[in-house]
């Protein structure tokens, strides 16, 4: 996508090098996937439904190992350090899944403080800060319902939610906004632009090219990037 | 209506199960092993002379005259002289319950206790007989000691081929529990496992979630063990705390022993599932 960056350039957040891997259920793989986003860059990844946009955020969220290629997250090689290491690294990311992946038997105070919870943030913190964000997502009178209660509106605000909850470096949304009415669609993308423009580096999944404003856009035809095209 | 019991009710109940019958089995294991013990050092501390019948019958001056050269043999602690009913009782399976003028034909017994601190030998004591012209057989009881270690062995097969029995099912129930809560909150645990938890947190939290069932089940099983071992008299009769207290050892050890593999196994299944959970 691009060239490595010049020594004054910002340090590379996300860099996919030769990334590939297997076709999977309803989608043709990946092949030859490169690019670099920077800390604080915003990427979307666009495309047909089964292009391989999920898979490449799944590889992205380190939920799946790439077939072949290399994978660099925040300067490190997610597969070549501890699991621990590993651990540590995913506690940096904000991760929207396409399926949501939210815990039933947690309400949704608890699921959107889970990141928090799994950072060790301190109770009372915890409790401030999530109550404030359910607030911002239109959630708060939802904060003591489970994730069954909710629409599946709710549900993708609960997610997004989470995602930001744990103050991530990198936020991946796999169709973060997909089944959003548009007024609750365009308070999630202006949440999610306001933490980018604060330095967060942002990686977007969308069928919509025309989502956000994206400065990087990458284009998947059947699991191949589509060369840039530039006006 | 219909009856919800809650969740890894039946494993807890498979671990009672299995618990009390491991716990039966240590227990009637050291049970055989405290009795035949008395009953070999027991043997041992003794020997028994039968005075061959002379035809006319034995006199009681000659079976009073062995007495007396036994109890004068070094090594020798004590000598009873059994009286001809007391012998006609022992003897009683091999002469068909012998009685009246037929007693005078039975050989005329005599107890020797040894001093333990030097004990007799037999031959030591057939030889102080044997010059004194009295006519004498010495056992030693080595037959009966044989029968009692053999008698060790025969009951201990079973009871350790039930205990590891007992134990190997523990271990698949420990094992079982784990997997079920793993299945149960599987979408949960990857989901906490992507969102940067830690294998070992993942791996404490689903083994934790286990271990009211696996303890409480375990200390079930244990006391019903010795609910058990004392209705049936397993433990010592006449007991007290002093006689109470091995039983109670030795059944404290099994429970332990059956909490202990479960979790392991538990434990081992633990980190198995979260391995293959962790992306």
């Amino acid at each position: 996508m691009s060239d490595p960056a010049p020594s004054s350039s910002p340090p590379i957040a996300l860099r996919l090098t030769g990334l590939s891997a297997p076709q999977r259920a309803g989608t043709d793989g990946l092949e030859g996937v490169n690019l670099e986003v920077p800390e604080g860059g915003f990427l979307l990844v666009h495309g047909d439904a089964g292009a391989g946009k999920s898979l490449l955020m799944a590889m992205a969220g380190l939920a799946l190992r790439p077939g072949a290629g290399r994978l660099q997250l925040l300067g490190l090689d997610p597969w070549g350090v501890s699991r621990q290491g590993r651990a540590r690294l995913r506690r940096r990311l904000g991760l929207v899944f396409q399926d949501l992946s939210l815990i039933d038997d947690m309400t949704v105070a608890e699921n959107a403080a889970l990141p928090m919870r799994i950072a060790g943030v301190r109770p009372e913190v915890l409790r401030r800060d999530v109550g404030e964000l359910l607030t911002w997502m239109g959630l708060s009178g939802k904060a003591a319902a489970r994730p069954g209660d909710l629409n599946h509106d709710e549900c993708q605000r609960l997610a997004v939610a989470r995602a930001v909850a744990g103050r991530p470096e990198i936020i991946l949304a796999d169709e973060p906004v997909g089944w959003m009415g548009p007024e609750a669609a365009a308070r999630v993308l202006r949440l999610l632009l306001q933490l980018n423009r604060q330095g967060v580096t942002l990686v977007m999944a969308s069928r919509n090219p025309d989502l956000a404003p994206a400065p990087q856009k990458l284009e998947l035809v059947r699991g191949r990037p589509r060369p840039e095209v530039r006006p | 209506m219909k009856l919800q019991l809650p969740q890894g009710f039946a494993t807890f109940l498979i671990l009672a199960a299995l618990t009390a019958l491991a716990g039966l089995c240590a227990l009637g294991g050291a049970t055989v092993l405290e009795r035949t013990e008395v009953w070999r050092t027991r043997l041992a501390g003794e020997m028994t002379v039968a005075i061959r019948p002379a035809p006319a019958g034995t006199s009681d001056t000659e079976v009073i005259r062995a007495a007396e050269i036994l109890a004068g043999t070094q090594g020798v602690a004590e000598v009873r002289v059994l009286d001809r009913s007391r012998v006609a009782g022992l003897l009683a399976p091999w002469t068909a319950g012998a009685r009246g003028p037929d007693l005078a034909i039975l050989p005329r017994l005599i107890a020797v206790e040894l001093d333990i601190r030097a004990p007799a030998q037999r031959q030591g004591l057939a030889d102080a007989l044997s010059a004194a012209g009295v006519r004498a057989i010495v056992d030693d009881h080595q037959g009966w000691r044989r029968t009692a270690l053999d008698l060790r062995r025969q009951a201990a097969a079973p009871l350790l081929g039930g205990l590891a029995a007992c134990l190997a099912g523990l271990a698949a129930a420990g094992s079982l529990s784990v997997s079920r809560e793993a299945e149960r909150r599987g979408q949960a645990l990857r989901t906490r496992l992507r969102l940067g938890e830690s294998p070992g947190d993942c791996v404490r939290s689903l083994f934790l979630s286990c271990v009211p069932e696996l303890g409480l089940g375990a200390l079930l099983g244990g006391l019903i063990a010795a609910a058990l071992g004392l209705a049936s008299g397993l433990a010592t009769p006449g007991a007290n705390a002093a006689t109470l207290a091995q039983p109670a050892i030795v059944l404290g050890a099994a429970t332990a022993l059956c909490a202990v593999v479960a979790g392991a196994f538990a434990l081992v299944t633990a980190l198995r599932r979260t391995r293959d959970m962790e992306p």
